[in-house]
């Protein structure tokens, strides 16, 4: 029994995979939110087309609800001081300077943006939340700092949680697809039907689907059995790399494909997380080799 | 010798303290998602008191569902509609034609959360809508008009069209004319729901 304990408190042994994954996901937030300057009036703005839910009192509400306060309503520029102020400090997060000020800001800024803008975002975002969230707990330390023993002990349980939290997602995604009145994804047809709605899809996969209704069920079985078996085979080792390759070209897929951009990316980024230390060591390998040859051009 | 023996105690007292560190982080890690878990399973699942206190917990900082495309998106949904201020009216006006085209060439711009957007906009008003037992292709009677302005779906939608009049004139408009389009991709047919004079 002592063997549960003993896992927090271990030295933690992860820090450059998730330096690694932190620095992806800042580098993917920034380009998102470039993406969106064109519409930030319209999605983050009090008076856009998003509107306001209230402004809410009680617990952390107000907190992280800043801008459906009424006070937005008259001084639109506050909703592009949050943008700005994401990107800065996404910028510092990034070069590692004040790492523990800037994953907060990163954290509050975005989580204020996105729950403003849900209307417009998918599950992608609300994931970026929850990892944001617990990625500021988990911070650079060594055996000479004086809080050595605390701040080990959170890197330890909120890396557990960050993981645990991505088997939590698949876990209810498959539950309802099957607990679900709606027999569509038990009888294989939905993948063919999210397909034929343009905003869920595109040209060529419409008409992959349409042509061939066997890999669209297919395809949609596949889901299932992949959602549904992530949460164990995962943690096996042997079987973890070809399955998360396929997990890879599923959210892409469902990036390029279906459109869900930021879902699809964020999903991808997230299976960093389960890699080993001798995967990031080659990941970083090769973007090092890549930028050496970019630089001899 | 004492002050060996004295080490050990320290040493000692001090793997204590961490193991006991360690069960209390265990426990967070058990406590968090035990009540995500309670927070996040259909009622039928959990008592409405164990669902109650973790609430508290879990909202609004862990909400989730993760229902992600259950049940299965069936109609392409249109917004389109007319505003009307003092002394004008815009033409018929289609947002997604502005963006849907490029939401299908470019995956990675500001137009796909437009595009999505549009589509959970329509797809509450038309939980609200089957709620109320609206029906489409029908004129709207004035107390079914009364019981809409009462939902979410109402709410959102009059968001919307403010937001959209303050981008196009800077003001509020009086009232619009509103069609939703439901084209259902299983039995081809279009269903569209007529609000006339929407306040």
């Amino acid at each position: 029994m002592t063997s549960i304990p003993t896992y927090f408190i271990q030295d933690f042994k992860h820090w450059n995979k998730i330096d690694f994954f932190k620095r992806m996901l800042y580098v993917f937030l920034f380009f998102n939110t470039i993406t969106l300057l064109p519409a930030v009036n319209d999605i983050f703005g009090y008076n856009g087309l998003a509107g306001t839910k209230g402004f809410m009192w009680g617990g952390t509400k107000p907190f992280l609800n800043l801008l459906s306060h009424p006070i937005n309503h008259k001084h639109e520029w506050i909703h592009w001081l949050f943008v700005v102020g994401q990107l800065f400090f996404l910028v510092l997060g990034f070069f590692r300077i004040k790492p523990i000020l800037s994953s907060v800001f990163i954290w509050f800024l975005t989580v204020n943006l996105f729950l403003k803008g849900g209307l417009f975002f998918t599950g992608g975002e609300v994931l970026v939340n929850f990892m944001l969230f617990y990625l500021m707990f988990i911070q650079k330390t060594d055996k000479s700092a004086k809080n050595y023993d605390i701040q080990n002990i959170l890197n330890n349980t909120f890396y557990v949680i960050l993981l645990l939290q991505i088997c939590v997602l698949y876990f209810f995604s498959t539950f309802w697809k099957l607990y679900n009145p709606d027999p569509l994804w038990r009888n294989g047809m939905a993948m063919f039907y999210i397909s034929q709605i343009d905003t869920f899809s595109s040209g060529w996969l419409k008409a992959l689907f349409e042509n061939n209704l066997w890999l669209a069920k297919g395809v949609t079985y596949l889901v299932l059995i992949y959602q549904g078996s992530f949460s164990l085979i995962v943690w096996i080792k042997k079987l973890k790399i070809p399955f998360l390759i396929m997990g890879l070209i599923f959210h892409l897929t469902i990036s390029i494909g279906m459109g869900i951009f930021t879902f699809g990316i964020v999903m991808s980024l997230s299976y960093v997380l389960f890699l080993d230390q001798k995967h990031i060591e080659w990941m970083k390998k090769i973007g090092n080799k890549k930028s050496q040859n970019n630089l001899s051009y | 010798m004492n002050i060996l023996i004295a080490y050990k105690d320290n040493k000692e007292m001090e793997n204590k303290k961490k193991i006991w560190l360690g069960w209390l982080a265990f426990s967070f890690v058990i406590f968090h998602f035990a009540t995500i878990l309670i927070t996040t399973f259909p009622e039928k699942f959990t008592s409405p008191t164990a669902q109650k206190l973790s609430n508290y917990y879990v909202t609004p900082l862990f909400s989730q569902t993760w229902n992600m495309f259950t049940p299965c998106p069936l109609t392409q949904n249109t917004l389109k509609f007319k505003l009307y201020f003092d002394s004008e009216t815009t033409q018929l006006i289609v947002p997604s034609t502005n963006y849907s085209k490029y939401h299908s060439k470019y995956r990675f711009t500001h137009h796909g959360d437009l595009a999505v957007g549009e589509s959970n906009l329509l797809f509450w008003i038309q939980l609200d809508l089957d709620k109320l037992n609206i029906k489409p292709n029908r004129k709207l009677l004035q107390y079914q008009k009364d019981a809409f302005y009462k939902t979410r779906g109402y709410f959102l939608l009059k968001n919307y069209l403010s937001g959209y009049a303050n981008k196009i004139r800077r003001k509020k408009p009086i009232s619009a004319d509103v069609f939703l389009n439901y084209y259902n991709v299983v039995d081809k047919k279009l269903n569209t729901y007529t609000f006339l004079n929407l306040k």
